[in-house]
């Protein structure tokens, strides 16, 4: 008897590690205790939803259901942009917003996000900007390097109809040493003093 | 090279004869030495100025200093710096963080040369406004080539970025193997247990060896007495940060220490318009610095020169 007691304490672990469950687990997809390494670290946004001067959208759009070959045909009068310079000619108003529910965004299966997730809608397209936003590899942390995590969304940064970041007028340059005067580069390397001298 | 610097009203003091030289150092010395037995006997002759000046001479390198010490030195700097610019400022000791070792990264096909991380950090840092001492320059290099000798930071069109152009903002490096701390004669300027090579400003002599060791431009030097409008100065400050400085120190970025070591991100990383400053804690497997070392291309500056930069550049 206590030979059998020995043996199923001995082949327990082997048990387990060949038993179907584990079987399963191994070629099935992995469970979440594996791949916590790759899942991001918790986060919260910096809320954009109620600062949107004509939220809720819903309030204007239930008085005015609009015909959507009729939207598609005209430009809306604002308050909404003027153009969409974004995704080339592949995107229309519909592709993120829904006119059934405008108060959300629409994924492209026509899920409703909140307009504070819009970075669900966004990396539909942009995946990879997605994972480095949500590991922190793109985009901005706000106010700490630890503690609660606070990101800017990704429409705090790009206005999502026109996202490209503008050029723009830089900060003064540096002040100049007193008695000196700029260096000026060249290909070849800054005009140093001496070059001047040298040179007839 | 045009010359406008005006003429200097005070004669030049090295006039008299040798003779006279030494007849003013022993009556100098005298002085001192019956100064010093005064001082001794009551320290607040003169008001705080007279105490404080001769509390500064006998003030020790703040690694040595007892925490008694250390929090009269910085009850000294924010009289100081209310006497100088008329402002009550809160000088601090914060300790570095146990477990944490500071990281910086920057993604140069994000950065377009805006100078808001410089203009950050000038407000951050109290560093006189008139003694060009900021602690970033932003390069503006040639696309496709690495030519730090042809690059310009003098650079001021009407928008940036500029076709073809990058930019790539340098600063302290903060090097493992720092050889400004190597060659220092004084022993005033070492790497703390976060990784933030640190400057005692009250035991730096002014040599500048530092500066010629340091292959980043990263260190500047105060030729002139660093003036700051008092509105603009940031009355939180740190011993081994952003306290003010005196002529004749060097000085140089220090991951806001008054900052990251108590959580918050540098001022460089706030002011950065386009999120391609990422900073945080090399040791923490979850930190966006790891992330962004352990996923992307990165590459450190002058890496062959061996002095290990916690500074990374990366691209997407």
């Amino acid at each position: 008897m206590w030979r059998l007691v020995l043996l199923s304490v001995f082949a327990l672990p082997f048990q387990i590690l060949w038993s179907p469950v584990a079987a399963v687990e191994q070629n099935g997809p992995p469970s979440p205790a594996r791949t916590s390494a790759a899942q991001p670290p918790p986060f919260t946004v910096v809320a954009r939803q109620d600062n949107l001067l004509f939220y809720p959208c819903g309030r204007c759009h239930e008085f005015m259901p609009e015909h959507p070959l009729l939207v598609a045909a005209t430009r809306p009068p604002p308050p909404h942009p003027e153009s969409l310079n974004h995704g080339g000619d592949r995107l229309w108003c519909q592709t993120c917003h829904s006119l059934d529910d405008a108060d959300h965004l629409r994924t492209l299966r026509g899920t409703p996000v909140p307009f504070d997730r819009a970075y669900l809608v966004c990396g539909q397209c942009h995946a990879n900007r997605e994972r480095d936003w949500l590991f922190g590899g793109h985009g901005k942390r706000v106010a700490n390097w630890r503690g609660t995590r606070e990101l800017y969304l990704c429409t705090n940064c790009h206005d999502p109809h026109d996202p490209t970041i503008k050029p723009r007028k830089p900060r003064k340059p540096p002040p100049l040493r007193a008695d000196l005067g700029p260096v000026a580069a060249t290909p070849k390397g800054p005009i140093m003093i001496w070059d001047e001298r040298v040179s007839p | 090279m045009t010359g406008n610097r005006e003429p200097r009203d005070a004669p030049c003091p090295r006039d008299g004869s040798r003779r006279e030289f030494l007849k003013n150092l022993g009556v100098g010395g005298v002085a001192t030495i019956a100064g010093t037995g005064v001082a001794l006997a009551a320290p607040n002759l003169g008001g705080d100025a007279l105490a404080d000046a001769w509390s500064d001479f006998f003030q020790d390198h703040y690694q040595r200093m007892t925490p008694e010490e250390l929090a009269n030195a910085l009850a000294r700097i924010e009289r100081r710096a209310r006497r100088r610019f008329g402002v009550d400022i809160r000088c601090e000791d914060t300790p570095p963080l146990d477990g944490v070792v500071f990281g910086y990264a920057l993604n140069i096909s994000k950065c377009r040369g805006y100078r808001e991380c410089v203009e950050g950090c000038v407000r951050e840092n109290n560093p006189g406004r008139d003694s060009q001492v900021q602690y970033i320059r932003v390069l503006e290099i040639d696309r496709g080539t690495m030519n730090l000798e042809g690059s310009d930071h003098y650079y001021d069109p009407e928008t940036v970025p500029r076709p073809g152009k990058f930019y790539l903002p340098v600063q302290c490096m903060q090097c493992d193997d720092p050889p400004c701390v190597k060659s220092c004669p004084v022993e005033a300027t070492w790497k703390e247990p976060d990784g933030i090579v640190v400057i005692d400003y009250d035991w730096c002599i002014g040599c500048r060896y530092c500066m010629a060791a340091c292959p980043y431009w990263a260190r500047h030097f105060n030729w002139t007495d660093p003036w700051i409008p008092p509105a603009e100065i940031n009355p939180v400050t740190n011993y081994l940060g952003n306290r003010p400085r005196a002529k004749g120190v060097t000085e140089k970025c220090h991951f806001c220490t008054q900052r990251t070591r108590k959580g918050r991100q540098p001022a460089c990383q706030e002011a950065c318009p386009t999120g391609a400053r990422i900073f945080g804690n090399l040791l923490d497997p979850t930190s966006e610095i790891r992330y962004v070392l352990e996923n992307k291309t990165v590459f450190r500056l002058k890496e062959e020169l061996g002095t290990d930069p916690k500074f990374w550049y990366f691209t997407d």
